[in-house]
């Protein structure tokens, strides 16, 4: 998948302007999604300086943590905006009627939807979910709340490893996803770089321009978690020493005032990350969805109503550590997700067809002739239609006969590689259609192409069946045995097939 | 110097495995692991124990990671264990092999129920495996687990009261594209093998290791034990003079006669292209491999070993051809259908389909030639050591010039986790050390090459 990418980021970097990569979003976006940024203190692993966040672009609300001394309070505010977000996505549920292998549910209408800017930001809020969700519940206003931030920070952070998972997302790797920029991934995860180069300022000669103006130290601000060596000295500093000092001498006035100067330092320094987040936003809205894109939003609508079911019926935090089963069930449900997403994007999406054509992941030519009426004899005896088809491609064709194909014009329809006919640098291929064709008595002709249509095949995911794994107090021997301690509801709910 | 007292392979060999054998029936633990290096009898040690516990119990299940895998010990089991009532269990979308379906002894079936009342030995893949359910069964043997993931061990491992592992520790580790960083450290961490694993959380299982290789040659046993088998060292089973591989004489010698000829004498022979970036798909270096595999046959190469003293003209289905990508094999493959008649039936695959293969000559693209940067996957030892190790005769590496400047650019800076640990030796050390050693064996493509780009 490196080749295509590698080819525009060397294109881009060439004309000095940003290429397209997809023009579909794969990804679903909120209405009204919450926008956070977050910042912390150099130094302690997770203790946090200040947090911006709201679902309006013109009214973010600034939360501070005090320099030294408890951040309770500040925990609780967050925890309050962001629990009242999750709780106003509770608001409508509706009615999923039972399907052959499931039964009724109801699920919410919508679910949370939080973007940051950059991975880092995941990383910060994982570290503070980690923190928080094993907090005692105490007399202290606001504890249960603060735990609960936890939580949903842990739910939050668990989601984001899930590909195609949308409830929280990285600014730059959702940008990243449809532009390629000519500055090297690493400055990719910077979003006043790539947001220049994808969207330069109308003066701006070139992406390129726009991105070098906007890494100018004076005016360029890091996006968090960490801020910039330079600002914590020259401006941060200060007050917090003045604070110290007035808290030292219990000068109670002088520290609200240090505190409402760090407030609107802080609320500047972070102001034009908001705007550049709202910009993307706009950006990524103004694309065109992908078809798959619903479905998995309804994955995470399941998936969101699922754990709010499990924290009003049980609410224990998730365990530090996945124990064996866990682990093993949550690599499933990463390795599902990945492939379904992969799946899904080549079905959706001809740029993502494109990229695998130039790897050999898939082949696509015209349809040189096809014979509607082939049929063979199955194992029982029984007669089977299998039309056939042949096409035409001048691609590398790197699989081998046998291989099941799918092809993005009937997505259920399925493909058996019958013969592999290398000529001068095109490859004939023998295609047999083995799924979605209909019986004899009942075909479905939609399903066979004319001759000369031009079809792009790409390799048919594997069926998948979420393995058996055993249950929790059944962790054999070979595995250390059972855990101790009182179970933890497994991510089982995870496992949803998305076909 | 070889001691005057000390035993002959066969001897070292019988002894390890008495000594396995016999511990099985009466064995405390609930497991015991062998270790064994390339070509050391790990599928005669398998088919025997399972012999010996089917004799007290059965059935005795055999879980293997692939179907090739399985059918090869069906094979063997049909063939060396003619008494034993072998059954193959396999998923119902696979086709088993002509002459297993029509072998009169075996029993081929989809569902367990089927097979467990008659039969001695039940032969099928991990995956299969797992849809098992509700059974009890005394022993199972598991071979190939070193290329088990740990996960798959979890849906199985409940069938069985006893387990015996068997496994090359040297070869490629198992692998996943998914985001694998939250498990790191844990003692069940998925992505391990399932040996791994199981001895981070049984660290009193008795652990074996097979003392000698059949297939690699006495030029090959030093460099591979060193280089990948540090904790776990072996001999060569064969003598210096049992092996031979000559050509008859000729008047005009090209490179390429001069890498096959230094390759019959020493073993080894590394034949360097000049310097160059190149990527996967390096057009010169596929047809130095060809060019080399069209010279053994042309040649009339005839090998002599402990099983053909008489010799045996090498063939092209003697040959393998290895590489680290599949776009290279591609390209190998379609080479060779265009232009090369005469090697119809040499094998061309990727070192994690040649896993488990023996050939008489194997001829390797390195998976750092060619290359700007050296990459994890890359670097795995896995991936060399098997490419290394498939050979009974000689294996002639060719590379581009330059790979131990850019081993040296690319040192390995993976952090280091705490918890269970790979016994797979370190790729960029591994590359090193037989890098070290092919350079005592090197051939330029030409005599002197004028430029070179480092």
């Amino acid at each position: 998948m490196i080749q295509l990418t590698s080819l525009l980021r060397m294109r881009a970097a060439h004309t000095g302007n940003v290429q397209r990569a997809s023009q579909l979003r794969h990804l679903h976006l909120s209405d009204q999604p919450l926008m956070l940024l977050a910042l912390k203190q150099t130094g302690p692993a997770a203790r946090p300086l200040a947090v911006m966040l709201g679902t309006d672009p013109h009214r973010p609300r600034l939360l501070l943590a005090p320099p030294s001394g408890s951040t309770a309070p500040m925990l609780s505010a967050l925890a309050d905006a962001v629990t009242a977000y999750i709780d106003a996505c509770q608001r409508h549920r509706e009615h999923l009627p039972a399907t052959s292998n499931k039964p009724a549910r109801w699920r919410y209408t919508d679910a949370p939807q939080i973007l940051v800017p950059n991975p880092q930001t995941v990383q910060h809020l994982k570290d503070l979910g980690d923190d928080l969700r094993f907090r005692s519940v105490d007399e202290s206003p606001g504890s249960r709340a603060v735990q609960r931030l936890g939580h949903w920070l842990t739910y939050l952070t668990d989601r984001a490893d899930l590909p195609g998972s949308a409830a929280l997302i990285p600014m730059t790797s959702f940008l990243g996803m449809h532009w390629v920029s000519g500055q090297s991934p690493q400055e990719d995860e910077d979003l006043a770089t790539l947001l220049a180069w994808i969207d330069p300022p109308r003066h701006a000669a070139s992406g390129r321009d726009a991105a070098h103006t906007a890494e100018d130290p004076a005016t360029h601000r890091p996006a968090g978690p960490a801020t910039d060596a330079a600002f914590d000295n020259d401006h941060l500093a200060p007050l917090f020493d003045a604070y110290a000092r007035a808290r030292r001498r219990a000068l109670g006035l002088e520290q609200t005032r240090t505190l409402q100067e760090l407030d609107r330092l802080l609320a500047t320094y972070l102001q034009p990350t908001w705007d550049l987040m709202w910009q993307a936003y706009t950006l990524l809205q103004a694309l065109p969805e992908a078809k798959g894109t619903a479905r998995r939003w309804d994955h995470e609508r399941t998936a969101f109503t699922d754990e709010c079911t499990y924290l009003t019926q049980d609410g224990r935090p998730r365990p530090a550590r996945d124990n064996a089963v866990a682990a093993a069930v949550r690599l499933a449900c990463m390795e599902h997700a990945a492939a379904a997403f992969a799946a899904g994007r080549t079905a959706g999406d001809p740029f993502v067809r494109a990229e695998l054509r130039t790897t050999g992941k898939a082949f696509g030519g015209p349809v040189t002739t096809i014979d509607p009426e082939h049929t063979l004899h199955g194992p029982s005896g029984r007669t089977q239609w299998r039309p056939r088809l042949t096409v035409f491609t001048s691609d590398p064709v790197l699989m081998e006969p046998g291989q099941l194909l799918a092809c993005h014009t009937h997505p259920s329809a399925r493909y058996k590689i019958c013969e592999v006919t290398p000529g001068d640098g095109d490859t004939l291929v023998g295609l047999e259609i083995t799924a979605g064709m209909g019986t004899m008595d009942r075909p479905n002709h939609a399903v066979l192409p004319d001759a000369g249509a031009f079809l792009v095949f790409t390799i048919a995911p594997a069926p998948y069946r979420m393995p058996e794994f055993p249950a929790r107090d059944q962790t054999p021997w070979t595995h250390g045995g059972p855990p101790a301690g009182q179970p933890y509801h497994s991510d089982e709910d995870e496992g949803e097939e998305e076909q | 110097m070889t001691p005057p007292h000390r035993p002959s392979p066969q001897q070292q060999m019988d002894q390890a495995a008495r000594a396995i054998l016999e511990q099985l029936p009466t064995l405390t633990h609930r497991g015991l692991v062998v270790d064994s290096p390339p070509g050391a009898g790990k599928s005669t040690l398998v088919a025997r124990a399972a012999d010996a516990l089917a004799r007290s119990s059965t059935p005795c299940a055999v879980i293997a990671q692939t179907n090739s895998q399985v059918d090869h010990l069906v094979r063997r089991f049909a063939r060396r264990h003619p008494h034993l009532k072998t059954a193959r269990l396999t998923a119902t979308d696979y086709t088993v092999p002509h002459d297993l379906q029509a072998h009169p002894g075996l029993r081929i079936g989809t569902r367990i129920e089927a097979l467990e009342k008659r039969a001695d030995v039940i032969v099928g893949t991990a995956r299969k495996w797992a849809t098992v359910t509700d059974r009890r069964w005394p022993w199972a043997i598991i071979d190939e687990a070193y290329q088990m993931r740990s996960d798959t061990l979890l849906w199985t491992a409940g069938l069985f009261d006893r387990v015996l592992f068997v496994g090359d520790p040297g070869q490629l580790d198992p692998f996943s594209e998914a985001k694998t960083d939250r498990f790191r450290g844990l003692s069940h961490d998925p992505m391990n093998s399932a040996v791994a694993v199981l001895l981070a959380n049984n660290r009193d299982l008795p652990v074996h290791s097979l003392p000698v290789s059949w297939r690699l040659p006495p030029s090959a046993v030093p460099p591979i034990s060193n280089a990948f088998y540090p904790s776990t060292p072996f001999h060569a089973g064969s003598r210096e003079a049992d092996r031979a591989l000559t050509f008859s004489p000729l008047d005009i010698r090209t490179p390429t006669d001069e890498v096959i000829e230094h390759a019959a004498r020493t073993g080894w022979a590394l034949f360097e292209l000049p310097a160059r970036i190149t990527g996967q798909r390096d057009a010169e270096a596929v047809q130095a491999v060809l060019g080399i595999a069209e010279r053994l046959l042309a040649r009339q190469a005839v090998t002599a070993c402990e099983e053909d003293p008489e010799g045996h003209v090498l063939m092209p289905g003697d040959i393998a051809i290895g590489t680290a990508h599949r776009s290279q094999v591609h390209d190998i493959r379609a080479l060779l259908t265009c232009h090369y008649p005469r090697l119809h039936g040499i094998t061309v695959d990727t070192a994690n389909r040649l896993q488990g293969c023996e050939f008489r000559v194997t001829i390797v693209l390195h998976p750092l030639s060619g290359r700007g940067d050296a990459s994890a996957f890359h670097l795995e030892a896995g991936r060399l050591c098997v490419l290394t190790s498939r050979h009974r005769h000689a294996c002639i590496v060719v590379a581009r010039a330059g790979i131990a400047e850019l081993l040296d650019a690319h040192p390995s800076n993976d952090p280091a986790y705490p918890g269970a640990a790979s016994k797979v030796a370190d790729g960029w050390e591994a590359n090193h050390a037989v890098l070290a050693h092919l350079a005592e064996h090197t051939v330029h493509a030409r005599a002197r090459p004028g430029r070179r780009r480092g």
